[in-house]
């Protein structure tokens, strides 16, 4: 509720000091304020927070406002750390990560902040709820790399027949070939790109909010699924909802019910996504 | 010899000892001993509550604040004083938290305090008392029984208090100096944030299919743009092209192309096209002057104007092997691609 006085009385301010833009700007104008309040306060961390929630809950504004850039998902993630919530940090980075998936800094972003959760060290707990990250193309380039990379093989393959039909020498259908090799390739990768992440998008993707214990049922009264409670960062996947209660799947395939307050959603970006009705 | 006391010394001892004893009664009873008096409280008829033991008569008890305007987080010292007492050192501290009226108003800590001297009449019980909240508005009064030996018996527990409770007043708490600040101890680089229009992009993700079309239209836009200048520009080159769609053709121009390095070039020309002929129109293998070459493409339904250039250009390559001509290699092989072209283009 602070942060969003403050959010409201900066841009307040913002709107009678900056020059008029569009409403992006002054959102953006407004967390780049609240930002650096919260650098010059870093000596006292309790202003430094607010002054940093502030900020987030702009960064969020926009983000919700449309505006999906990679470096605006690192700006909200950072903010949300600096401002002591984690679990918000990771909601921002997996989806900037689903926006951007190829962005290498969001990717150490996400690790990092994971790295802050507090996952237990042993036991079957430990191996149920850390994330398991896969490795595809997606993750490794972006659309503009591959948009290059598929025009530069394509203009070698069209090129090569071209001057096969010049020259009639075999050699050039030989680099067609290697051409066409090349683009078969970048298709089989990204298809297998695009079920990985249709796979993975199946159930939408939220992260518990606060420790909790995973219940057997819909109902606290149900046993809990393992001894221990899920740290606050754990992501998991929501596959259903009941009476309040949110049926998850955890990374390492278990199941079980947290209580719908305890837990942020992601906003469904990318192939495959659904909703759990 | 023993000597033996007068009788008027011998009367004298009984009676001073009546006499001391009489005195040792007389001041027992006048000031009696703490044992005596703690001995003397009886069971019976005790109050159950609020007696400490107090044994005199004419006791009194009284509050003494150190000051009646307390803020609300702060405390008051507060004091019970016990006065007409006989037994100073036995009076029990009365427990303030065991009294609601009190308990309800105040947090109570017990402060210490000294011990009175055997002889002492008064007794202090010092307390630290915070109010709970700001309705706190008096110090309730104390109730407190004694016991008085020199009263009727079945009227010797007295009831005496405080008085009227002690007015307070509980002012707002002052406000506290703010806690020393920490600062902020975070990851250096989550202090560095991106800025400028880049982060108002709309969707880093949404993929254009204007440039999909534009890759997939410029590639064989490129390479026909490229084929057509090429043909514009080379000519030759695009007639030798279609010849090169004949396989047959294809090896006589590679041979052709390979003449000029061997020991006989005019030899390899002519062996080239007989070899080319013969692949195109089943010629047979025994046929190698002009003549027999003649007419066997006249036999293949080649026209008259290319069986003569054909038999030219063999005629040519045996003035070369045989005559001293100056036709050189070079215009032999390009006289070979012409015909093998002509061939091909009819």
């Amino acid at each position: 509720m602070k942060p969003a006085i403050a959010l409201l009385a900066l841009m307040m301010v913002s709107a009678t000091s900056a020059s008029p833009g569009s409403a992006g700007e002054l959102l953006l104008n407004t967390a780049e304020r609240a930002f650096a309040a919260g650098i010059a306060h870093r000596h006292d961390s309790e202003k430094a927070r607010t002054a940093f929630a502030t900020a987030a809950a702009a960064y969020d504004e926009l983000w919700h406002s449309g505006f999906h850039s990679p470096e605006l998902a690192q700006n909200r993630a950072n903010a949300h750390r600096l401002a002591g919530h984690l679990p918000q940090a990771i909601v921002a980075l997996n989806e900037g990560i689903a926006v951007a998936p190829w962005s290498r800094p969001l990717q150490v972003a996400l690790e990092e902040a994971r790295a802050a959760v507090a996952y237990p060290n042993a036991g079957d707990l430990a191996t149920q709820c850390r994330p398991r990250p896969h490795a595809s193309i997606g993750n490794r380039m972006s659309a503009a790399e591959a948009w290059l990379i598929v025009a530069l093989l394509w203009l070698i393959v069209c090129l090569a027949i071209a001057r096969y039909a010049m020259t009639r020498q075999p050699r050039w259908l030989g680099f067609a070939g290697l051409g066409g090799i090349g683009l078969l390739t970048m298709g089989v990768l990204w298809w297998h790109d695009h079920q990985l992440r249709a796979h993975a998008n199946r159930y939408p993707l939220v992260v518990l909010a606060r420790d909790s214990m995973l219940r057997r049922g819909n109902a606290a009264s149900f046993p809990a699924r393992f001894e221990a409670p899920l740290p606050a960062g754990v992501e998991v996947r929501e596959r259903a909802m009941r009476s309040g209660w949110i049926q998850v799947e955890l990374a390492g395939g278990a199941i079980g019910w947290l209580p719908e307050s305890r837990v942020f959603r992601t906003q469904p970006i990318g192939p495959g996504v659904a909703s759990a009705e | 010899m023993m000597m033996t006391p007068a009788p008027a010394v011998r009367s004298l001892i009984p009676t001073t000892l009546r006499c001391f004893i009489t005195a040792l009664a007389l001041c027992s009873l006048l000031r009696p001993s703490s044992f005596s008096v703690a001995q003397e409280v009886p069971l019976v008829g005790r109050p159950t509550e609020d007696f400490y033991g107090a044994v005199g008569s004419g006791v009194k008890v009284a509050w003494q604040l150190d000051r009646t305007e307390v803020a609300e987080d702060e405390e008051i010292i507060a004091t019970l004083v016990v006065t007409n007492v006989a037994n100073a050192q036995q009076i029990a501290r009365p427990d303030l938290k065991k009294l609601k009226d009190i308990e309800d108003r105040f947090v109570i800590t017990d402060l210490p305090n000294p011990t009175p001297n055997e002889a002492a009449s008064e007794v202090s019980f010092a307390y630290r008392l915070r109010p709970r909240n700001r309705q706190t508005d008096r110090l309730p009064t104390l109730v407190f029984y004694y016991f008085n030996p020199t009263a009727p018996v079945g009227k010797q527990f007295k009831l005496t208090n405080t008085g009227k409770a002690v007015p307070i007043t509980v002012l707002a708490a002052k406000p506290k100096a703010p806690p020393p600040a920490v600062p902020l101890m975070e990851p250096e680089h989550l202090f560095a944030i991106h800025t400028g229009a880049a982060l108002l992009a709309q969707d880093a993700a949404r993929s254009a299919l204007w440039r999909w079309v534009i890759v997939g239209l410029a590639g064989p836009l490129l390479a026909a743009i490229w084929f057509v200048a090429w043909r514009w520009r080379y000519p030759d080159s695009a007639k030798l092209a279609r010849i090169n769609r004949s396989h047959a053709a294809r090896r006589a121009l590679a041979a052709i192309h390979r003449a000029g390095r061997t020991p006989d070039p005019p030899a390899s020309l002519t062996a080239a096209v007989l070899n080319y002929l013969r692949l195109r129109y089943s010629l047979p293998h025994g046929i190698a002057t002009p003549f027999e070459v003649s007419a066997a493409l006249a036999t293949a339904a080649i026209p008259a104007a290319d069986r003569e250039a054909v038999s030219a250009f063999l005629h040519a390559c045996d003035a070369a092997r045989f005559a001293p001509t100056h036709a050189d290699e070079r215009s032999l092989a390009a006289m070979a691609e012409a015909v093998i072209g002509r061939l091909e283009a009819a």
